[in-house]
């Protein structure tokens, strides 16, 4: 018998854009989502250790430092985003997704539910 | 007896008359210098007293000064002493006539008491002869002078038959190496170089008619084989079929004219002058060259010479002139010649000349077609511009990945943030944060995209004024803040003064974009890094500097860093034109500038001079 228990989606949100940061806050912070926003990478970095979040979106270019090197950081397991508004980058690290700036916002909406049902999925089948 | 009569007067007569031919007067005297008889012919210039002088003593005759000779002449006849005439020569002194000369003569005679003298004045004789002599002198003396101008004269000169042999040489032709009898025995065509042979034949036959030479040119060979060009003046003597001629050596100057020509063709270059006496005016032919329809007659050459000036230059180059002459100044203009679209560059230079009484005289002056080199110039500026350009689009490259990023990033803002503006409807004070935060991120896309239009715009378009450098700051800092930011570059501002630069702002700026972006690449990712922009006033100059956290350069380039396409950057992400044309472009501005490598820090100083400065105060920091 399944239960569902419902469970928000952890997330990080690191951007050195602190106007969109504080939209990600607004806009997605429900009783689905919970939502973290970082405009510094190391405390994106420390928080992504302790917490382990469900999900993780990084900016490109950040101050002094690029997405993917954060990305090596953080714990391998949780699953990245990265948004970009390079017109091309290249980049080796595995992220789930490359969004492009300016994005839609019912793209990052989709994507959410999409990961908060594979988290209650997976919480199931731990169950 | 009338016949005896008549025989012995006509004797007397003719006695008389031979005496009175010979001499002024003759008297018979006895011993005693008693007159025993007196023939004479004309005593109105003497000094005979009318009446009778028989048995008169001389002394009462004739003046005091002849006495005495006379006397002793007689006194050493008749010792016997001289047994021819004698004469003596005195001075006398006559009333009105003035001092005479005469001249006494004592004879015997068969009677041993009796002498003849004869008194005559040889006051014009004595002045003919003096005269004469005075001549003799004159003409030894003219002779003599004229020998000497003939040796001495630096013209070659001689006498020649129309036989075509010299016949007398001066000195001034040892130059040509031989010898008097060496010219003298050949005919002097011998010596003409064979071109010239023919024209100097040509020549001797018009003076054979009486024709003079004026300035014929011929050259003749040395006795070295080499040839010196003689300028012949020569006039004939028919007469005496003999030619006088004078030869001057214009060798050296030919060589001259001719090289002097020559380096005026080379030049474009023509010289002329114009005289307020429109007949003086003169040009060289090489003015014809530059100005091929100048001069179809030489009256007034000022005139001329502006109808052929391009229409749209004429009137300045008339004022020009005017100017020059008013001034005193000389003029140095740049003007077409020809009309429409068939014209020619030349450069005009022109100096007024003026009479000691301060009347103007004319113009004198240059004329050189400069069109090669304008167009030249023109293409060296028009390289210059495309190389600025081209420089231009590498910074814009390397700004371009940021820019990109710098403008989706407030997009991004825009229209998330338009989403919850719909959700904030009902709430005012969150609508109006939002609407704030929607015109800032606007304000920084078209910021940002202003600059970039400025910045790619090309330098041709931008004349040189004078612009506020903190505004020349500002603007580039905002093209490279973001490129800053994501480098981890700080960028701080130093301004202790403003003012207004003589320049293109454009170009300025892109000095100061190039400056700083080589800063943020060689900062990117190390701690704490910044750069500085510093603005402050020195005694000659205004200093901006661009000076970063860096630990300057390193010895081995510092000397070839603004060398064009010198890098130290990876292949592919520099040009290494940057500085160079950095240094070309503050040249260009009359600034400099250097490494100032004296402190611990990279340090660029931009050196602007204070004359094209406008100084408006100092800034609290």
């Amino acid at each position: 018998m399944a239960i569902t228990t419902h469970q928000p989606l952890q997330v990080l949100f690191l951007d050195d854009e602190k106007e969109l940061c504080e939209f990600f806050q607004d806009y997605f912070e429900t009783s689905d989502f919970k939502i973290s926003t970082f405009s510094q990478v190391h405390e994106a970095v420390a928080f992504s250790k302790k917490r382990n979040p469900d999900l993780i979106f990084l900016d490109y270019r950040l101050p002094g430092v690029l997405g993917d090197q954060v990305a090596r950081e953080m714990p391998d397991h949780i699953p990245k985003i990265l948004l970009t508004g390079e017109i091309a980058i290249t980049t080796s690290y595995p992220f789930e997704q490359i969004i492009e700036k300016p994005f839609e916002v019912s793209d990052i909406e989709r994507l959410l539910r999409h990961y908060q049902s594979r988290l209650s999925k997976q919480k199931v089948r731990d169950a | 007896m009338p016949d005896r009569l008549e025989k012995l007067e006509e004797k007397i007569t003719s006695t008389e008359e031979v005496l009175s031919a010979v001499s002024d007067l003759t008297f018979l005297v006895d011993r005693d210098t008693r007159v025993v008889q007196l023939w004479y012919r004309d005593v109105s210039a003497l000094f005979i007293p009318p009446g009778e002088v028989r048995n008169r003593k001389l002394s009462e005759l004739v003046p005091a000064d002849l006495i005495e000779p006379l006397q002793r002449a007689i006194d050493e006849l008749d010792r016997g002493q001289l047994a021819e005439a004698f004469e003596y020569q005195d001075l006398f002194t006559a009333g009105d006539d003035g001092a005479r000369w005469f001249e006494c003569r004592a004879m015997p005679t068969p009677n041993p008491d009796q002498f003849v003298l004869v008194i005559s004045d040889v006051t014009e004789r004595r002045r003919l002869r003096s005269e004469s002599k005075a001549l003799r002198f004159k003409l030894d003396r003219a002779q003599e002078e004229l020998a000497t101008f003939f040796e001495t004269a630096p013209e070659l000169l001689c006498i020649a038959g129309t036989d075509g042999r010299f016949k007398k040489l001066n000195r001034a032709w040892e130059r040509l190496g031989y010898s008097d009898g060496e010219l003298l025995q050949r005919p002097f065509i011998d010596f003409v170089h064979p071109d010239d042979v023919e024209p100097t034949l040509r020549e001797i036959e018009a003076l054979r008619s009486g024709r003079t030479t004026i300035q014929f040119k011929n050259r003749y060979r040395t006795k070295d084989g080499s040839y010196r060009t003689l300028s012949w003046n020569t006039t004939p003597d028919l007469e005496s079929q003999l030619l006088y001629a004078a030869a001057r050596d214009v060798t050296e100057m030919e060589d001259m004219e001719q090289q002097l020509a020559e380096a005026k063709a080379l030049a474009k270059m023509g010289t002329w002058t114009f005289h307020q006496d429109f007949r003086r005016s003169k040009w060289c032919s090489q003015m014809r060259e530059i100005i091929p329809d100048l001069f179809g007659s030489r009256d007034n050459l000022n005139e001329r010479l502006l109808l052929n000036i391009h229409p749209h230059d004429r009137r300045e180059l008339k004022s020009g002139l005017e100017r020059s002459i008013r001034s005193g100044q000389p003029l140095n203009a740049t003007c077409r010649v020809g009309c429409g679209n068939e014209f020619s560059w030349i450069e005009l230079r022109a100096k007024a000349k003026w009479r000691s009484t301060g009347e103007f005289e004319g113009l004198v002056g240059t004329c050189q077609d400069v069109t090669e080199r304008l167009q030249a110039e023109q293409s060296l500026q028009e390289e210059r511009l495309k190389t600025l350009q081209v420089s231009k689009l590498a910074s814009l490259g390397e700004l371009s990945a940021g820019v990109a990023h710098e403008i989706n990033n407030p997009l991004s803002i825009i229209s998330a943030n338009l989403k919850l503006l719909e959700r904030y409807r009902e709430q005012p004070e969150r609508f109006q944060k939002k609407i704030e935060v929607l015109e800032k991120s606007c304000r920084r896309v078209s910021r940002i995209v202003r600059g970039l239009k400025r910045f790619s715009r090309s330098s041709a378009a931008d004349a040189r004024g004078f612009h506020r450098l903190s505004n020349i700051i500002a603007e580039s800092v905002a093209l490279v803040e973001s490129r800053a930011t994501r480098g981890g570059v700080e960028i701080r501002l130093n301004q202790e003064v403003d003012c207004k630069f003589f320049c293109n702002e454009i170009e300025i700026e892109q000095v100061l974009v190039n400056l700083m972006n080589n800063s943020i690449d060689a900062l990117r990712g190390q701690p704490g890094a910044w750069l500085e922009l510093c603005l402050t006033e020195q005694s000659e100059e205004v200093l901006l500097s661009v000076k970063d956290s860096g630990a300057g350069i390193s010895k081995e380039f510092v000397n070839r860093l603004f060398e064009p396409f010198f890098t130290t950057k990876e292949v592919g992400s520099g040009t290494g034109l940057g500085l160079s044309i950095c240094r070309g472009i503050l040249k260009s501005h009359h600034a400099s500038i250097r490494l100032n490598d004296s402190g611990p820090n990279t340090c660029f100083e931009i050196r602007l001079p204070k004359r094209l400065c406008e100084i408006e105060g100092t800034l609290e920091s």
